[in-house]
């Protein structure tokens, strides 16, 4: 090995990726993609960096102490994007002419100054998409098809997806008749997730015993279709209705995909309230305790770069995607074709035979030197070659090992096509 | 195997929770007698239990390498890990509090007012900065790992930030209680994504043990 830990490493929380798993995550990569694609999404690529202000609008407040910042030579505040969504609402909004829909996807690096978490270090990539115009559910049921057929498509096996409605229990607490302070501190607490404090907050204020019960039984509604018909004896006022509305009619449209069975519905997902506007979900799968992905409505986000067009999307991230399909055994390695050719006598006709082979699409490397199969050995053990090709003798003559089935063949060039299947 | 993975701190909390484990119907025989084992299955109860320090337990829960957990507010408070906080188990009561000399009570304040800084000491760090923040006192924090009380009296620092349950370790040291900072108890604990993928297993489990605490009461 050539370690030297003489150099400095790099800094905490970032690392390298080396081939095999960036192989593997550009494979994963290639299957979303072709997803996403399938559905009319189309990729966009924003800066690494941004205006602090920018990435730190209103819905981006909750990342600002997470964000790397820094001073250009103009004094000008800026800071590594944090996430893709605020930076896509900004391109969009100032330069996408209000066209009926966008369909946006990204694969990319965010940045994020937080203690490390499994698959997610200061640096980390998620991959995603965006869904801008259109406020029906069958937008919503676009987002979460696409979603749904990501998931299936990369080929995980054992995973979960919860789908909530935040307006249901904004809904039900403003008709309470509470005050919107504590409205917040409520939200407050559920997003930190903390039903300890709930209860004493509720507790210590002036709600009937009745709603106390419904807060605490509402956040832990949760199944398939029927929890929704459940939903609807804890509260009539319109703005529930309209979320529990909203998330049938998303059933129906899943249904058409045949993708309804994948879905669990959970009033319990609770995320920040100023930035999502609806429906909202996530993704689980087991022995990871992170979050896979998660997405949801936030029609907010684009006006405050003066744009009114509602917006849907999700992001996964790519490294927990990657270890999960691992642990789950559904990482197929890809069929291996590639050569190695050699020869002992005259590295030209080595690198002649292996532009030949090049011509017909396979992929070659060539031994730089003069060199044995022996000498190869241990360029031959890392796995990376199907055949290993002696050209002493080319074009005329080939020597071809086949390192997996362990037999020699000879063929000229001019034929070995044939032979390497 | 797909068993309910509780992580248990093994500290002051420790024989409480087994006591009440047991109450609630589950075979703890084999967490009393071994205790040097750090994981231990009990097939009966399909439970996995990992025996950790108390301030590890916050670590595990948020990893998912322990779907529940069972461990002191304290420690929730200190350790700033996202878990999901189920359930107030009642027990383990005490309380952080700042304390300063009983003698030297009003020269705190005056030595704040003419150097502008406190010097605090505390295990507790990060409740420390947090409670002084947001009453917007400027402090030395001075990390101690134990017998934090004797800080004041050998004049290491002006106040100190403990757990207290009785007051008695206190009033041995001639210190007295500036102010409650906050209550703490025995929490359950879970992760966010074991609280989802297996929520039928540990809500059962939250049931049990919320029917208990109301016969408690």
């Amino acid at each position: 090995m050539g370690a030297n830990n003489s150099y400095p490493s790099v800094p905490r929380g970032l690392r390298d990726i080396m081939p095999i798993e960036a192989e593997e995550r550009r494979q994963i990569e290639k299957k979303l993609r072709r997803v996403f694609e399938s559905w009319g999404y189309r990729e966009i690529i924003t800066p690494t960096f941004e205006l602090f202000e920018n990435l730190a609008s209103e819905a981006g407040k909750m990342m600002e102490d997470e964000m790397f910042k820094f001073f250009d030579r103009d004094g000008v505040l800026l800071a590594l994007r944090p996430e893709m969504t605020t930076p896509i609402a900004r391109a969009v909004s100032q330069r996408i002419e209000n066209s009926c829909f966008s369909r946006l996807y990204y694969s990319a690096s965010v940045f994020r100054e937080e203690p490390p978490q499994r698959g997610q270090q200061r640096e980390f990539q998620q991959i995603g998409l965006e869904l801008i115009g259109g406020r029906s559910p069958a937008a919503d049921a676009e987002v979460l098809a696409v979603l749904l057929e990501s998931l299936q498509a990369v080929g995980l096996k054992d995973f979960q997806v919860g789908v909530g409605q935040i307006d249901f229990l904004q809904g039900f607490l403003e008709t309470t008749g509470i005050s919107s302070e504590l409205i917040k501190e409520i939200q407050l607490l559920l997003v930190k997730k903390d039903l300890v404090g709930l209860e004493r907050t509720i507790e210590d204020n002036s709600l009937s015993p009745e709603d106390k019960s419904k807060i605490l039984e509402i956040i832990s509604l949760r199944g398939r279709k029927d929890i929704l018909e459940e939903a609807k004896k804890y509260t009539t006022n319109a703005k529930s209705c309209e979320a529990l509305k909203n998330l049938s009619d998303l059933y129906e449209f899943l249904k058409l995909f045949d993708l309804e069975k994948f879905v669990i519905f959970d009033f319990g997902i609770i995320q920040n309230f100023d930035y999502y506007t609806g429906v909202i979900f996530e993704v689980y799968a087991p022995n990871m305790g992170f979050l896979l992905g998660s997405g949801g409505r936030y029609d907010l986000l684009l006006s405050e770069f003066g744009d009114n067009r509602p917006a849907c999307g999700f992001a996964l991230g790519l490294e927990r995607l990657h270890i999960c399909l691992n642990e789950q055994g559904a990482l197929k390695k890809e069929n291996c074709k590639k050569i190695l050719v050699y020869s002992d006598v005259d590295i030209k006709k080595a690198l002649m035979t292996a532009k030949t082979l090049r011509d017909m699409d396979f992929c070659v490397e060539t031994v730089l030197e003069p060199s044995t199969l022996d000498a190869c050995g241990s360029l031959v053990k890392e796995g990376r070659f199907k055949w290993v090709i002696n050209a002493d003798e080319a074009p005329e003559q080939i020597e071809i090992f086949d390192i997996e089935k362990n037999l020699k063949k000879i063929s000229s060039l001019s034929v070995i096509e044939g032979e390497l299947i | 195997m797909n068993y309910l993975k509780i992580a248990l701190a093994k500290g002051a909390l420790f024989e409480e929770t087994l006591g009440l484990l047991d109450e609630v119907g589950m075979d703890v025989s084999e967490l009393k007698i071994d205790s040097r084992k750090l994981r231990l299955v009990v097939d009966k109860d399909k439970i996995e239990y990992i025996l950790a320090r108390p301030f590890d337990v916050p670590t595990f829960i948020e990893y998912g390498a322990a779907d529940l957990g069972i461990v002191g507010k304290d420690v929730l408070m200190e350790t700033k890990k996202k878990v999901f906080e189920l359930l107030d188990l009642n027990y383990g009561k005490c309380c952080f509090v700042l304390a300063a000399l009983r003698k030297e009570k009003n020269k705190v304040e005056e030595s704040y007012r003419y150097l502008g800084q406190i010097r605090v000491a505390t295990k507790y760090t990060n409740v420390a900065e947090d409670y002084f923040t947001e009453k917007g006192i400027q402090t030395e924090i001075i990390k101690l790992h134990g017998s934090v009380e004797l800080a004041p009296v050998v004049g290491l620092a002006e106040e100190i930030i403990d757990l207290s349950s009785t007051g008695k370790t206190l009033a041995d040291n001639n210190l007295v209680v500036l102010d409650e900072i906050a209550r703490c108890s025995a929490r359950l604990i879970a992760n966010h994504v074991s609280y989802k993928i297996k929520f039928k297993e540990i809500n059962g489990f939250l049931d049990k043990l919320k029917r208990t605490k109301r016969e408690l009461r």
